[in-house]
């Protein structure tokens, strides 16, 4: 007995002798910062693209090599031709790419940076600050669970959203609606925090964000807004308030005290200069291989002369087909709707160190200018042409002037325009908040983690007829001042594998990583990254990070980046 | 043998030292949801303090918890049609995230801010001011702390001892001619003791 005891004590005593170590790690860190492992960067921002629109045109670099493999698909282009179409009939498009460090990016980024943003310069300045991984599978199909597994990889475990919240001492966990969807199935219903901090989602339709946030802590003509030093005495003293209600109440009067009224003022000069680069860039007509030529809409003498030769399937837009003398008159009206509002109110959230966490849904576009157009139903698909009864009609009561991101049915053409179009806007918006942040606080963009991503890629139709979900390819980019330099990460197959198409060509199908023992990329991969360079625990954490900070600098652990031949 | 025993005793008193990280910082209190809130000030406020309360609190369900149930919703036939019933329980607006909220969540800084702008707009309206001295049976134009304080403290804090009150009464002593009913009345509001469950 007496000897079981001693053993006892001896094992004991080895395996504390290993515990000062982390016990000394745990507590020197509080004491100053110089023993902590890292504290991360601060802020983050998640851009959530639902509704999985297209990234091929965008931030997803298919052959980002030029000695890369590649298998072309006649929807996978990132331009219009450059040339003038005299007629519908005319209207051809092309794969053009710009070199951008050593990759090779799609054509957008070429084009340039909205004036009212910074007076020179191209989009893909942007990417200096970028490190895009593509080739993440996500093993199931559906928009509900793929967005809601963005924050939540772990259903059981607090959201990634959740435990960057709880790291931080400011005030607010903000989520911003724009998606078609209802935020319960996307990734701001995911949200979960473990010290139960609550999450402020605004909607999309609230006039006001503003408001919408700070109601609680605006309170207009009332005499007690300051409250006085004797009531404070005794909220303390008497233990009417436990400390952690005592915390929260000072940092709720911290935000009183910032006199919201005020800044209101503030908020509203940073919308309508949102407002003003959206509604400037959507009105564009000089972007190169998107808006600076006509885009005629399907002409008339086309459907009687119609044959099985004819790309009909450009002009289908879900339940029509589009014949407007020249579709970029569709843009003017255009409405992303909150789109500025959540530029804006981020951009003050962050200056004001409101919050460290906000995530977006973001907006698809809207209030699309179609007056007239060919119904679907005159329209055989198989032997693809139009029957006797088709004939010019009004659209206004035929369905939403939408663009679907989850563009299963759009052709060609609104396709590459409507999303395109979004992106342009979308990427001036960011590089006026970079340019913001860069100048209104200094190392606030060094400090912030921008995310893209969406529930999943698409994969291209053969019949030019929209695209449907490639899960099993997935592109997360992220932007940061603690990003010297572009990089990309990350392999695809040449050919899919398991796709809808036989020939759906190279579109982003995530393939094995050799760097990851031949493991392809899995979204638990992500989350640990974000995790690691934010400094809080994983969610997922046997998957490894493929990111980290070193000396500051924000870089891939990680370099593959392959299209892998499967055929 | 006694350096062992030292030695292991000094690092099990090391492992007991409770880490200071912040995510390791869970409340263990628990705060009352919407439906306690509203009810309780409801019944201290009167009815013409309905709008505010539920403004400020009812509608703040991601703030203050306490989902909505969906199967308590029934309609109800009125002159001009229907109407939806169904008291507390039943889902009032954006249902989804109203029925998927959790049911308690703790302090936070929009709760706080939440209580303070609710408190601070009860005490201002007139008629919920007067409901609430008349059910304390407080006279507003005599007031005195010791006594008046005491029934107000009441309101919110039934069940607390009298040494409580005494231990608060001295603190307010120290300022004795600052309390009126109103600022009385707003600090036990705001005050989050009373929310504890």
């Amino acid at each position: 007995m007496k000897r079981n005891r001693r053993d006892f004590l001896k094992l004991n005593a080895a395996f504390f002798a290993f515990n000062p170590v982390s016990f000394l790690s745990k507590h020197l860190c509080d004491f100053s910062s110089m023993f902590c492992p890292h504290d991360g960067l601060s802020h983050y921002v998640l851009f959530n693209l639902a509704g999985a629109p297209q990234r091929w045109s965008y931030d997803l670099s298919l052959q980002p090599l030029a000695e890369m493999p590649y298998s072309p698909n006649e929807m996978l282009v990132t331009s219009f031709a450059d040339k003038t179409f005299q007629s519908s009939k005319e209207i051809s498009f092309e794969n053009k790419k710009v070199k951008v460090d050593k990759y090779l990016m799609p054509h957008l980024w070429s084009l340039p940076i909205n004036e009212n943003v910074l007076p020179e310069g191209k989009l893909s300045s942007l990417l200096d600050n970028a490190i895009i991984i593509r080739g993440c599978r996500r093993g199931i199909d559906g928009h509900a669970i793929n967005n809601r597994r963005i924050v939540a990889p772990d259903p059981t475990k607090p959201s990634l959203t959740g435990l960057i919240a709880d790291k931080s001492d400011s005030n607010l966990m903000v989520g911003m609606t724009g998606s078609e969807y209802s935020p319960t199935t996307t990734q701001l219903g995911a949200y979960r925090s473990q010290r139960g901090n609550p999450i402020s989602i605004i909607n999309k339709h609230a006039y006001n964000y503003f408001h919408e946030l700070f109601d609680n802590f605006i309170n207009e003509g009332s005499s007690a807004q300051a409250q006085d030093e004797i009531t404070e005495a005794i909220l303390k003293k008497q233990e009417l308030m436990n400390p952690s209600a005592l915390k929260n109440r000072t940092k709720a009067k911290k935000i009183i005290a910032l006199n919201l009224n005020k800044l209101k003022g503030e908020y509203f000069q940073r919308l309508e200069k949102y407002q003003k680069i959206i509604k400037s860039c959507q009105m564009d007509r000089t972007l190169e291989g998107l808006t600076n030529q006509r885009i005629p809409g399907l002409e008339r003498e086309r459907l009687k002369k119609g044959s099985g030769q004819e790309n009909f399937s450009y002009f289908f837009m879900k339940y029509f087909f589009i014949a407007e003398p020249d579709i970029r008159d569709t843009l003017e009206n255009m409405q992303l709707l909150g789109l500025a509002q959540q530029f804006a109110l981020t951009e003050f959230l962050l200056i004001q160190n409101l919050s460290n966490c906000i995530s977006i849904d973001l907006p698809q576009p809207e209030n699309l200018g179609f007056t007239e157009g060919y119904r679907l139903s005159h329209f055989n698909t198989k032997k693809n042409n139009f029957n006797k009864q088709a004939k010019l009609e009004p659209i206004h009561y035929w369905h939403e002037k939408k663009f679907r991101f989850d563009s299963h049915n759009h052709g060609l053409i609104p396709h590459h325009l409507y999303t395109n179009i979004f992106y342009y806007v979308f990427t001036n918006c960011l590089i006026e908040l970079r340019k913001t942040l860069e100048s209104e606080s200094p190392d606030l963009f060094k400090r912030s983690l921008f995310h893209i991503t969406s529930e999943f890629d698409r994969e291209p139709r053969y019949d030019l007829m929209g695209s449907e979900h490639g899960y099993n390819g997935q592109t997360n980019t992220f932007i940061s001042g603690s990003i010297k330099k572009l990089n990309i990460i990350g392999n695809i197959y040449v050919k899919s594998k398991s796709s809808f198409f036989p020939n759906s060509g190279t579109w982003g199908e995530g393939a094995p990583i050799k760097e990851l023992n031949g493991r392809s990329l899995v979204y638990g991969n992500i989350a640990t990254s974000v995790s690691e360079v934010m400094g809080v625990p994983s969610p997922t954490p046997k998957d490894p990070s493929l990111l980290k900070l070193k000396d500051g600098e924000l870089v891939t652990k990680i370099t593959e980046l392959k299209n892998i031949n499967n055929s | 043998m006694k350096k062992t025993k030292t030695l292991v005793l000094f690092f099990l008193f090391l492992n007991g030292v409770p880490s200071n990280s912040k995510n390791d910082q869970v409340e263990h209190f628990r705060l009352g949801d919407r439906i306690y809130l509203t009810r309780t000030l409801k019944g201290i406020f009167g009815k013409a303090s309905e709008p505010i309360i539920n403004q400020g609190i009812f509608n703040q369900f991601h703030i203050f918890g306490a989902p909505c149930d969906p199967y308590s919703q029934h309609l109800k036939p009125t002159e001009k049609g229907y109407s939806a019933e169904g008291g507390y329980q039943r889902c009032h607006n954006k249902f989804f995230l109203e029925y998927r909220t959790p049911i308690l969540i703790p302090s936070s800084p929009l709760r706080s801010g939440a209580m303070i702008k609710t408190c601070e707009q009860l005490v201002d309206c007139s008629d919920c001011l007067e409901h609430a001295l008349k059910k304390a049976q407080v006279e507003k134009n005599a007031f005195n702390i010791s006594k008046g304080g005491k029934k107000l403290y009441r309101l919110f804090y039934p069940f607390r001892s009298e040494e409580e009150w005494e231990n608060l009464l001295r603190s307010f002593k120290e300022n004795q001619n600052y309390w009126d009913p109103k600022k009385t009345l707003r600090l036990f509001c705001i005050s989050e003791g009373w929310q504890t469950l």
